[in-house]
């Protein structure tokens, strides 16, 4: 039925001519700007939650002269982990013999990686030097029959003496810990021991995602770049 | 005379009965001081703790013995553990999240937590997705106690922790922890004495559980594929798929699976593979007992050693 037909209806029973009066839907633009407002607000609040959750992933502070070990191949990867698993050892025998244990003590103990027996093949090639310094030691090691390998350098330090070597930092964050380990990587396989500075010489400190040092902003951390001028005692090896 | 020798033999006996009284009253006191106690999240954490403090602590396991800690569920029971603790031995890595709301629930959230994991290199996870689905998502690797080397570290590293808890007992525990750390790398030497005479290239090793990786990479060998990247997660028809074209691809002739894992999927890869099938302990089960991590560790050492050899 068209509509003029149901108008002319409705005036014949109504007797006489009407008004037409057109009732609009009840208006939901209100409803409409309310719940896209809702959307934009679910949606910015989800972006927000993003941004902190991927800046907190990367907050990461590192110096020039550090890596991650996340570059590490597999193998260099065992090597870092072995190197670190050391100093619990190390700290026993410096306890019972009163200095840093030179690296063929550590072989004798059975200690990985340098009881060649206890490290997969790719790495019993590597030749290990210790150099004394009385607070701290470093143990230099590199493998004479591969020209892939990295040279590596375990640096124990005595977290209780006034003097860290550079670039350690000066603070200690735990005082029940008295050794701190540092693991550094340098690309030449057969580099000569640079002395206390490594960063100078091109050595790169490996540190991982996982060290908590690494959530502090640089200037948290009092660092000391002073040298000591102390001189190291290379003590084993072929002298 | 006598009167002289009553007076020595009542001075004697005063000497005597106060001596007696004196150790009585230390020895009561010796049995009557109680232990610290220490909460241990995990299985391996159990028989390290127990290894390092032999009885000069006592140590509580938090969930039940044959607990899952994937799929745990706190019960309200279970928080009795938490009752009285010096300090609890976390994972934190995401392999106990259980422990949180269980702490919060006992009102410890305070409590001393050890962190076997303080300065342990982590391996990095490429959580390995089939083309075209995300592929950022980057995440380490928890497992981090599934290996000789990195479990020495954190033996370490809790025997540290409970000496600054007993500092009378600190010596006694870091010796213990170098004892412990020495028969476990015995474990180490005797596989790798195995694996260095073998020609280790010819074993491409795919996996179920990418928490072998620490175990084989301290052994020299690599995994070229992770089936299942994370724990729960059954794989989809696409990702089982794709699971097998990177098998196919890497020409993997070992898989390593879960003891407990669903064997369908990897029947299914073994099926269209052909790789040799081998069952790892994830050392995440049974009995606690001091000797649990290195007797699976140990026959975990084997199973790999046995999987390298028959590829010779």
């Amino acid at each position: 039925m068209s509509r003029k037909i149901r108008i002319a209806q409705a005036q014949a029973a109504a007797g006489g001519p009407i008004r037409e009066v057109v009732v609009h839907p009840l208006d939901a633009r209100r409803e409409t700007l309310g719940l896209l407002l809702a959307v934009g607000v679910i949606v910015l609040a989800m972006g927000l939650r993003f941004l902190s959750l991927a800046a907190n992933e990367e907050q990461l502070y590192l110096r020039p002269y550090q890596r991650l070990s996340d570059g590490l191949n597999d193998s260099q990867r065992t090597l870092y982990r072995s190197l670190l698993a050391t100093v619990q050892d190390i700290g026993a025998l410096r306890d019972q013999n009163g200095f840093f244990p030179e690296a063929e003590l550590l072989e004798y103990e059975m200690i990985p990686p340098f009881a060649k027996s206890l490290v997969p093949k790719d790495l019993q090639g590597f030749v290990w030097e210790t150099y004394d310094y009385s607070t701290w030691v470093d143990y230099i090691g590199y493998n004479p029959d591969s020209d892939q390998d990295f040279s590596y350098i375990l640096r124990v330090i005595d977290l209780h003496t006034d003097y860290h070597p550079s670039p350690h930092p000066g603070a200690d964050y735990d005082p029940n810990q008295r050794l701190a380990a540092q693991v550094w990587v340098h690309r030449d396989p057969q580099r000569a021991y640079p002395g206390e500075r490594l960063a100078i010489d091109g050595w790169t400190w490996v540190v991982d995602a996982n060290d908590p040092m690494l959530q502090k902003p640089p200037d948290a951390r009092a660092f000391k770049q002073t040298t000591s001028g102390q001189q190291p005692v290379k003590r084993g090896g072929e002298e | 005379m006598r009167r002289s020798f009553a007076r020595w033999a009542v001075g004697v006996s005063a000497l005597a009965l106060c001596l007696i009284l004196a150790g009585s009253a230390a020895a009561q006191d010796e049995e009557e001081a109680p232990k610290p106690r220490i909460g241990v999240t995990l299985h391996p954490y159990y028989s390290w703790v127990r290894n390092i403090v032999g009885d000069k602590m006592d140590v509580v396991p938090i969930i039940p013995a044959n607990a899952d800690p994937h799929s745990y569920q706190p019960r309200p029971v279970d928080l009795a553990n938490l009752k009285g603790l010096s300090a609890i031995v976390v994972n934190n890595l995401g392999h106990d999240e259980f422990i949180k709301p269980m702490l919060k629930s006992a009102g410890q959230e305070n409590l001393k937590q050890i962190e076997p994991n303080r300065g342990v290199p982590l391996i990095k996870i490429h959580i390995d997705v089939p083309e075209g689905e995300d592929a950022s998502q980057v995440a380490y690797n928890s497992h981090s106690y599934l290996s000789i080397t990195s479990g020495t570290q954190q033996i370490a590293n809790i025997a540290q922790d409970l000496g600054s808890i007993d500092p009378d007992n600190a010596d006694f525990y870091r010796a213990n922890a170098r004892s412990y750390s020495k028969r476990l790398r015995r474990l180490l030497g005797n596989a790798l004495a195995e694996i260095n005479k073998m020609d280790t290239s010819k074993a491409s090793i795919a996996s179920v559980h990418d928490g072998y990786s620490y175990i084989l990479q301290e052994l020299g060998l690599n995994v070229v594929a992770v089936i299942q990247p994370r724990h729960g997660i059954e794989p989809n028809p696409r990702q089982l798929q794709d699971t097998i074209k990177r098998i196919k691809t890497a020409n993997a002739n070992i898989l390593f699976t879960e003891l407990d894992y669903d064997k369908k999927y990897v029947d299914i890869i073994t099926a269209e593979t052909g790789c040799k099938l081998y069952s790892l302990s994830h050392v995440s089960g049974g009995e606690y007992t001091d000797d649990l991590f290195e007797a699976k560790m140990e026959k975990n050492l084997n199973t790999i050693v046995e999987a390298v050899r028959d590829t010779q």
